[in-house]
């Protein structure tokens, strides 16, 4: 292995690992936020209660 | 958090100067020639997984002292984060150990130890998914998090001993003699790598919070 | 009845049960025999490796023991009626800290006398030495599992959890008292550095396990 291959290795260990995980959380991150916009608009509607 | 990209941005700048230095702005090692710098990534990666490992500790010894979510949020987040850095680090050393010494496992101190703390902290995550509710799975969580916090001293150095005090060194790393950039190389990349530890875990957090805040909208009609 | 003598009692309840059976000192001494056997048979049986066989068998050995007391109360749901005494549960612990020692104890003495037939080691004069290396060793064993083992009543994948959480954590006792074991039974440097790793592994946990262990023992 060249001291070039090893290094391009190893670089590109820590990288995809830290690239993989965040691009894991944003993921979840977006399915949290679409399903908090889809519940709040679920109550949306019903919030402005009149009082007759 | 507003800052947060900025927060990245800074970091990723400091880290393509501590690249620069490293791969090119600095000289090669007496002995490893130039392999030896996979340390300039390595290094950190180890460093950060030593941080996260302290930030559970602080916050599972807060979260059952105090009881509050939040810190047993930070926790969780912080635990997935010495599973993520030991796992890069053990990569990273391992290519490392094959390049230089020909194989990928050395048994050397420092991988064997950074090979136990990924267990430990895998136990750790594995808790929480195995408890019956989230709640004792949080505490539990937190014993493993103290436990094997402390415990990280003691096995770095009986692991260390274990080797060198019984023979002398003939599996030794071969001190790596610093130049002056050698060292602001690394230096540089510690800061900027402990930036990117700051930025995933406050990222791991807010997902962890929205989560939480899911699942309480979810239950209350 | 002061904490004390409530963890006395616990120990003699626990260690009469077992007497009645004997079930897990068969189950630890047959593993740690078997594991003697192939690891003497495999590796050869030079007398330098007898410590090293010897450590591993206890650690897993022990792995297995460590969880009967607790597992056995469940199965007769003695464990709730325990949990409502007053008190912290530090006696709790401390009662079965001191039930799976003394088997432990009992399992050294049988893997000391295996060590010294198998590996041909003269034991006799380093006996006192030998069993002193070996409680240090079994009360780090002993204190770690007893915590490990109330953690994981109320947690699926016990099995799999025991060895993940003991092993790694145990590391040092394991390595200290190998080397320990080996200065005493053949000379060489190093003993005060590993009498220090193993005296302060035990003092460490033997000061938090128990503090822990209320966290780990409470109700849902």
């Amino acid at each position: 292995m060249t001291a070039a291959v090893a290094i391009a290795a190893a670089y590109s260990v820590v990288v995809a690992g830290i690239l993989l995980y965040l691009r894991r959380v944003h993921r979840r991150l977006r399915e949290v936020e679409a399903d908090m916009h889809a519940l709040q608009s679920d109550a949306g509607p019903r919030e402005p209660l009149t009082v007759r | 958090m507003k800052a947060l990209p900025w927060l990245g941005g800074a970091a990723l700048v400091l880290l393509a100067v501590g690249l620069y230095i490293g791969l090119v702005g600095s000289p090669p090692d007496v002995f490893q020639r130039d392999y030896v710098r996979i340390m300039y990534m390595h290094v950190p990666s180890a460093f950060v997984a030593y941080l996260a490992v302290a930030t559970v500790f602080v916050t599972s010894i807060l979260y059952l002292w105090r009881g509050r979510e939040s810190y047993d949020q930070i926790a969780h987040s912080a635990g997935e984060l010495v599973t993520l850095f030991t796992a890069v680090a053990l990569g990273s050393g391992m290519i490392w150990g094959k390049a230089v010494w020909g194989t990928w496992w050395t048994w050397d101190a420092r991988l064997v130890t950074t090979a136990v703390l990924f267990l430990i902290y895998v136990g750790y995550l594995l808790i929480r998914e195995l408890a019956e509710d989230r709640r004792r799975g949080a505490r539990l969580a937190a014993v493993i998090g103290i436990i094997g916090a402390l415990d990280v001293p003691v096995i770095h150095y009986s692991v260390v001993w274990f080797r060198t005090l019984h023979q002398p060194a003939s599996i030794a790393r071969g001190d790596i003699q610093m130049a002056p950039p050698m060292v602001a190389a690394l230096m540089i990349n510690l800061v900027a790598f402990s930036f990117i530890y700051v930025y995933m875990l406050l990222t791991r957090l807010r997902l962890e919070r929205l989560e939480a805040a899911r699942a309480a909208a979810e239950l209350s009609p | 009845m002061s904490a004390w003598q409530r963890a006395a009692a616990l120990a003699r309840k626990d260690l009469l049960l077992e007497w009645r059976g004997r079930e897990t000192i068969t189950a630890m001494a047959v593993l740690a025999l078997l594991v003697v056997l192939l690891l003497g048979f495999v590796i050869g049986a030079d007398p330098a490796r007898a410590p090293a066989i010897t450590w591993v068998a206890l650690a897993l050995a022990a792995m297995l023991g460590v969880t009967r007391p607790t597992q056995a109360e469940i199965e007769q749901q003695a464990l709730e009626t325990l949990l409502l005494y007053p008190g912290s549960r530090e006696h709790i612990y401390w009662g079965k800290w001191a039930a799976i020692l003394v088997q432990l104890t009992v399992l050294l003495g049988m893997l000391l006398v295996v060590q010294g037939v198998l590996f041909n080691v003269d034991l006799w004069p380093k006996l006192p030495a030998l069993l002193g290396v070996g409680l240090l060793g079994i009360v780090g064993l002993a204190t770690l599992g007893t915590l490990f083992a109330g953690l994981v009543i109320h947690v699926r994948g016990r099995e799999l959890l025991m060895p993940l959480l003991l092993l790694p954590v145990a590391l040092p006792v394991v390595l200290a008292a190998v080397r320990l074991m080996e200065v005493v039974m053949t000379g060489g440097p190093g003993g005060l550095v590993w009498f220090g790793v193993l005296a302060a592994f035990d003092m460490l946990f033997l000061l938090v396990a128990p503090v822990l262990y209320d966290v780990v023992m409470e109700e849902a």
